[in-house]
């Protein structure tokens, strides 16, 4: 379960080689809900800093039509 | 000097004659504005996260230049929204001279018979 796992450690810390880019929207997916909204970095385990340049990639890649601004889970799933 | 990266979308049904004519004309006109061109992408068709004037694909192109001209972006965007053809566009400015060429973000390329008008 969740709560009994180890502590979570920032994906981009972990690996310095991957930056934050909105331009990398397959990284983004990662840290948004099915909705489409972005997962706190309680839940996600990312570091303070990397999910401020997150919420920023993220928003930049939905204002170009890369992520969308919000998903209809109800109509996807039918 | 200041290094800036504009993505943009134009929109997938106009022929390839006229989309090579635009890229011409983007290059043309960061160049009168006395941009450089460092890198030009062409990311090809694909599905837009949400449609844009009706479009659900989109063909996105990625060009990152420098200049020393501030008001390059302000004019370079009202340019690109007098263009019918581009969907969207978005400008940022860049930390660091990027590094060329960027890896174009994976495509799921979308062939002309999985589109559906």
């Amino acid at each position: 379960m969740v709560l009994l796992s180890k502590r979570k450690i920032c994906k981009f810390c972990e690996n310095p080689e991957e930056k934050v880019d909105y331009k990398n929207y397959k990284v983004l997916r990662r840290f948004v809900t099915e909705q489409g909204k972005i997962i706190p970095s309680r839940i996600t385990g990312t570091c303070a800093r990397h999910q401020r340049e997150l919420t920023k990639a993220i928003k930049r890649a939905r204002n170009i039509a890369l992520l969308p601004y919000s998903y209809d889970v109800t109509q996807s799933y039918k | 000097m200041r290094y800036y990266e504009n993505l943009f979308i134009v929109n997938p049904n106009i022929e390839q004659e006229k989309f090579t004519m635009l890229i011409q004309a983007v290059k043309a006109e960061i160049g009168r504005l006395n941009g450089s061109i460092l890198n030009l992408e062409d990311w090809g068709k694909r599905r837009l996260a949400y449609p844009i004037k009706k479009n659900r694909y989109g063909s996105f192109v990625l060009v990152q230049f420098q200049s020393e001209n501030v008001g390059l972006v302000k004019e370079l965007e009202s340019w690109l929204r007098l263009n019918q053809s581009i969907l969207a566009f978005m400008t940022v400015v860049l930390d660091e001279k990027p590094n060329v060429p960027v890896v174009a973000a994976p495509a799921n390329p979308v062939t002309p018979e999985s589109v559906e008008k």
